[in-house]
């Protein structure tokens, strides 16, 4: 007889098995970490530079200078690059954070002697001719208003500004007249400053077939791309006043979207691998303590999380959501109740296991093949941290008891050291 | 290659497993053919409803969630106009527990008054913040109703009208589950680090006891063939001008569906494809523009949509469009922008079988069109498409009697303009 009402017996996804990487340094010692694994014959590369907003001047500047690379070179022109990369039927994405900018090119392994020279020269010689920086200028501007409209857009630029203070590198976030305060000599400056071998870290994952290291020392090994950049990563301090209510009002809202947040610590900080059982169970799941009293319980949202995010230089816990307008007030009152019942209620046990239980299986997923793994290595870099971060992750999810998670609680969640935005009606 | 077995269990459910050791996870998914063209008129946004009650607790487990995290799993839904797909993923050797789970709610539901009270909530916020809090979100529920006269295609997933969602009793939830919520009309693919006979003994444990069920047959109404060109103009408190432009189309099992997808592919699959290059880069009518097919298993639609530029007429950027339009009728695709498009599609769908849960869903889906192992004969139905197959694709559907519009037009910009 099928006893339905019992759970099958399981085990506890422990002993994380991460794939393992090799490192060697191409012979102008640009240093190169390879994740190799998978069951394609695909490969992803990473082209990494100290060339995020906080080493610009300004705003704007450091995406626009990573993503106009593409838009012409020396020898190929904006049309010439998006041909091959189609052709070839290659990805070219690019990000821009705080501290680091990146160029990533996907590829079928068969085409990457191909692929390389154009990706060099889209690194080491754009052109940022003016008619591409309009066309994408246009876009960017018009995507900007329309974020604007966005009220959680609205409640996380302002929630950052709070946070940092609005001339902060962290806390300045771009402006509408930003956008005429830039030009292609700004980005070409900044190009010139930043993407430089000195400075570069490549991550290669996947199969990279037998010729990969020849091939990156061919285009990217020489003597002809550095210059004497020193890597900046430090910056001011910042000090700002807290238990505050911030309102951003949007009168044709039909929600109101809520950010509250407050400043914590960096990956490097002891606190932070608790800070992240502390976040899942507080809001970091499905399952988590918001989730079941805002949206499970009350019905006032579709949904509603709570992060830690962690720049090079300083973290965030915050809590976002958006709600029915009229019921804000009780949102926010709510998130408080939720983070008082941690300081002073102990963690059920069986709670506790069940989110230990559940990140185990996501530290799984999230390290789970070349490419998960090679994200895992770069959400690292800047900070000093190996791999091993994930191993001792996973030995704090395991070990961690309810009194620390109250020691923690009752360290990161005081009402008064939080800041609450809202955008909306 | 992906390689599979395939299983059939005496009450109708089928069983596909693709074993993938590089990973020590697994995935369960568990297709249902029932989506939000199986709706009833007056009762639609049924289908997405289920999405958020089949979490509510089944028969003999009151809570679907808290059993999975705690064996490390993980899960999610979504439901299109087609059907209704749910998934989990979790550490390989706790693959039982997730077919417990979802053996229980195939069974039967927790039907309760208050779980649907409060779900019912849920799915109206989710209703405005998807479709009336965003800017252009309600493009959906403007277009389908324009290009759909009677087939159930006219709505979208969220539904028709959010009060048919407020007005669902529990009645009808019970109805619509017992109509469509059967092993045979349910796929189960599962992929990872598992043994594919081991898998099927499993889920013939779990499975082989839920009876077979009366699912109502589908009867869709068909779509009248539409004789002339149909246009709506909306404002709205949006910062700049969105054209939308629909044509009909054949649906996803016709032999013309894969040259219907390179056609869109020709036009607008990547940077260099003749929208992005002439559109935006040369004309700077749009500051982004797409072609894309809907993909529905019935007769579907092929879509064209930009953002206009600031500076330009909405009406002469559609020109624009009309254009390349007539251009692709009237030209052959030449040997090289074909081989272009192709190569694309291969490379799409060789990136598209890195990620086992992925393959899971892509399995369920062919298993629902045909066959499984179809999955594998993709990449040579596309290359085996021609330019005049293209061409004709082009000249058949996309003709101004066949094209439903939409302008929607930015009261900012009006203001500049007048």
């Amino acid at each position: 007889m099928l006893m339905r009402n019992a759970a099958p017996s399981f085990e506890l996804p422990m002993g994380l098995n991460i794939l393992g990487s090799d490192n060697f340094k191409l012979n102008n010692d640009i240093p190169v970490d390879i994740i190799n694994g998978g069951t394609q014959d695909v490969v992803k590369i990473d082209f990494i530079f100290p060339a995020g907003s906080v080493q610009a001047s300004k705003p704007l500047v450091a995406s626009f200078t990573n993503y106009l690379m593409q838009e012409g070179t020396q020898n190929y022109s904006s049309a010439e690059i998006a041909e091959k990369i189609d052709y070839y039927g290659a990805f070219l994405g690019q990000a821009t954070n705080y501290h680091h900018s990146q160029i990533t090119l996907y590829a079928l392994t068969k085409y990457l002697p191909d692929l390389l020279p154009i990706v060099e020269d889209i690194i080491k010689r754009p052109e940022y001719s003016e008619h591409e920086f309009q066309v994408y200028w246009a876009k960017k501007k018009q995507d900007f208003m329309v974020d604007s409209e966005k009220v959680k857009i609205l409640a996380y630029r302002k929630s950052q500004e709070v946070l940092f203070g609005e001339q902060h590198p962290y806390g300045k976030v771009a402006k509408l007249h930003h956008y005429d305060e830039i030009s292609t000599d700004d980005l070409k400056a900044f190009h010139k400053a930043q993407y430089a071998s000195n400075l570069c870290k490549i991550i290669v994952a996947g199969k990279p077939g037998q010729d990969f290291i020849s091939l990156l020392n061919t285009y990217f090994g020489g003597e002809d791309w550095k210059n004497d950049t020193v890597i900046k990563d430090e910056i001011p301090e910042f000090d700002t006043e807290t238990g505050v209510e911030h309102i951003i009002t949007k009168d044709n809202a039909m929600q109101s979207a809520i950010r509250i947040v407050r400043n914590s610590v960096t990956k490097s900080h002891p606190d932070y691998l608790p800070l992240m059982v502390l976040n899942t169970l507080f809001g970091g799941y499905f399952g988590s303590r918001l989730m079941t009293n805002l949206r499970e319980e009350k019905g006032l949202t579709y949904g509603i999380s709570s992060y830690i995010t962690s720049f090079v230089k300083a973290g965030i816990i915050g809590v976002s959501t958006e709600v029915l307008a009229e019921k804000r007030d009780l949102a926010v009152e709510e998130v408080f109740n939720e983070m008082d019942k941690l300081c002073s209620e102990m963690v059920p046990e069986e709670e506790l296991t069940r989110v230990k239980n559940f990140m185990l299986g996501d530290l799984m997923r999230n390290l789970d093949g070349p490419f998960a793994v090679s994200e895992a290595y770069r959400g690292l870099l800047g900070f000093d941290l190996e791999i091993d971060f994930f191993k001792r992750l996973e030995e704090t999810i395991a070990n961690i008891t309810p009194e620390e998670i109250m020691r923690l609680a009752k360290k990161y969640f005081v009402k008064e050291d939080f800041h609450v935005v809202i955008a909306g009606k | 290659m992906i390689e599979i077995k395939k299983y059939k269990l005496d009450n109708g459910l089928r069983l596909i497993v693709h074993q993938d050791k590089t990973t020590p996870l697994a995935a369960i998914n568990v297709l249902y053919d029932v989506g939000a063209k199986d709706e009833d008129e007056s009762k639609t946004g049924f289908a997405h409803l289920f999405e958020h009650l089949m979490f509510g607790g089944s028969k003999n487990i009151h809570s679907y969630d808290e059993p999975l995290q705690k064996v490390g799993g993980d899960n999610n839904v979504w439901t299109s106009n087609d059907l209704t797909n749910y998934y989990i993923t979790l550490p390989a050797a706790n693959l039982e527990t997730g077919l417990w789970l979802e053996s229980d709610r195939m069974l039967e539901l927790d039907f309760s008054q208050e779980s649907l009270d409060i779900q019912k909530k849920v799915v109206v916020e989710e209703y405005k913040q998807r479709y009336l809090n965003q800017p252009y979100g309600d493009v959906p529920l403007l277009l389908r109703p324009l290009a759909y006269k009677v087939h159930p295609y006219k709505w979208p997933t969220i539904g028709a009208d959010i009060k048919h969602i407020e007005d669902a009793n529990l009645e009808d939830v019970k109805n619509f589950f017992y109509s469509h919520y059967a092993p045979n009309n349910a796929i189960i693919s599962i992929t990872g680090n598992v043994d594919p006979d081991e898998t099927f003994e499993l889920v013939k444990k779990w499975f082989d006891d839920i009876p077979y069920r009366d699912v109502i047959q589908r009867q869709l109404p068909e779509e009248p063939v539409q004789d002339e060109m149909r246009e709506l103009t909306v404002e709205r408190d949006v910062p700049s001008d969105m054209f939308q432009m629909v044509f009909h189309m054949c649906g996803r099992k016709d032999d013309d569906y894969y040259a219907m997808d390179l056609l869109s592919d020709v036009l607008s699959n990547g940077s260099s494809s003749r929208l992005y290059q002439r559109l935006v880069k040369q004309k700077k009518c749009f500051t982004d523009v797409h072609a894309y097919i809907s993909g529905d298993i019935e007769n579907g639609l092929f879509t064209f949509a930009g953002n206009v530029s600031d500076d330009v007429l909405i009406y002469d950027a559609e020109k624009a469009i009309w254009e390349e339009i007539e251009e692709i009728k009237a030209t052959i695709v030449d040997e090289y922008e074909l081989q272009k498009v192709k190569n694309k599609v291969e490379s799409t769908l060789t990136f598209s079988e890195i990620n086992f849960l992925n393959k899971a869903m892509n399995l369920a889906q062919f298993e629902l069109l045909g066959e499984a192992e179809d999955i594998n004969k993709e990449v040579d139905r596309y290359q085996k498409v021609t330019a005049q197959e293209i061409n004709a694709c082009a000249n058949k559907i996309l003709e101004e009697r066949n094209c439903s519009k939409l302008y929607y037009l930015s009261t900012a910009k009006k203001g500049k303009i007048c």
